[in-house]
C-alpha cells in the first residue's frame, strides 16, 4: 500500500486513426492553405516535405495528423479553441516522436497538472494511427511520494 | 432565415456534401443536429473549414478553431454571419 495516494499520477491515454488517402486529397485540393493551416514547418519538414515523393511524405503526416488528434484528446479540450500549430509533433533525434506544446495546449495541459506527454505513431497502407499519453496529477508535479516502507522521492 | 442565411444554409449543406465524408445526407439533415455525431471526422471538419473559407472569403479565427464551431449546420451558419459572410461569396 501507498502512503500518500494523492501524489501519485492518473494516466491519460488518447488514440486516433487517420486515413492517408484523405491527408492527400486535402493537400491536391487546398495545397499550401492546408498544409501551413494544419501543420507545423517542422512537422512538413520531418515528414519528408518537399523532397520527398508524395507516397513517402503522407503516411508521415497522416499519423503527424492522427498524433495532434490522440494528444488533444489527453487534453479533452472540450469545446476550447485549440489551433493544430499548438500541438507539434517532433521527430526526435533518435528518430522517436515527441511532443511539443504551445499556446492554448500548453495552457490547458498546465491547468490539468498534465506532464510527461508521450506519443507513439504508426501506418500501413491507407492507414495511420497514434497513441498518446500523459500523467494527470492531483498534487503538483514533482511532489514528494510517499511509500509506507518510509522512501522519500 | 434571411434571403441571405437561405443562400448559406444552400451553400453549407454543399459543402458538407463535398468535403463533410458523413454517411447522412447533409441536404436533408436537421439545421441543429450534431455533425460530429452524423460521422463528420475531425479532418473532415478541416476541409469544410477550408472550403467554407473559400466559398465565402472569409478567413476562421484561431479564437474559433473549436468543436461548438462546426458541430451543425446552425452554428456553421452563426459563425459565417459573424465574419461577415455573405451570399456574395458564394458562386
Amino acid at each position: 500500500m501507498y502512503g500518500n495516494t494523492a501524489s501519485w499520477p492518473t494516466l491519460r491515454l488518447g488514440v486516433d486513426l487517420q486515413r492517408v488517402g484523405d491527408v492527400v486529397s486535402a493537400a491536391i485540393l487546398f495545397k499550401e492553405r492546408y498544409l501551413a493551416r494544419v501543420f507545423t514547418a517542422r512537422e512538413l519538414r520531418d515528414s519528408g516535405l518537399p523532397d520527398d515523393t508524395v507516397q513517402a511524405w503522407a503516411p508521415r503526416l497522416a499519423a503527424r495528423f492522427a498524433g495532434k488528434e490522440a494528444v488533444m484528446k489527453v487534453l479533452r479540450h472540450d469545446d476550447a479553441a485549440l489551433p493544430w500549430h499548438d500541438v507539434e509533433i517532433r521527430t526526435g533525434a533518435e528518430g522517436a516522436p515527441g511532443v511539443i506544446l504551445t499556446g492554448h495546449a500548453a495552457s490547458l495541459a498546465e491547468d490539468q497538472r498534465l506532464s510527461g506527454f508521450t506519443i507513439s505513431l504508426s501506418h500501413d497502407g491507407d492507414y495511420a494511427i497514434a497513441s498518446a499519453a500523459a500523467y494527470e496529477w492531483e498534487a503538483r508535479p514533482g511532489a514528494a511520494v510517499s511509500f509506507e516502507g518510509g522512501r522519500h522521492d | 432565415m434571411t434571403d441571405t442565411g437561405t443562400t448559406r444554409d444552400t451553400a453549407i449543406r454543399d459543402i458538407l456534401k463535398q468535403f463533410g465524408r458523413m454517411p447522412a445526407d447533409p441536404g436533408s439533415i436537421d439545421r441543429d443536429a450534431d455533425l460530429y455525431r452524423a460521422g463528420m471526422t475531425s479532418h473532415a471538419s478541416v476541409n469544410v473549414m477550408l472550403a467554407l473559407e473559400d466559398t465565402f472569403d472569409v478567413e476562421f479565427p484561431d479564437a474559433m478553431l473549436r468543436k461548438s464551431t462546426f458541430e451543425s449546420i446552425a452554428a456553421i451558419d452563426e459563425a459565417l454571419a459573424t465574419l461577415g459572410a455573405t451570399q456574395e461569396g458564394v458562386a
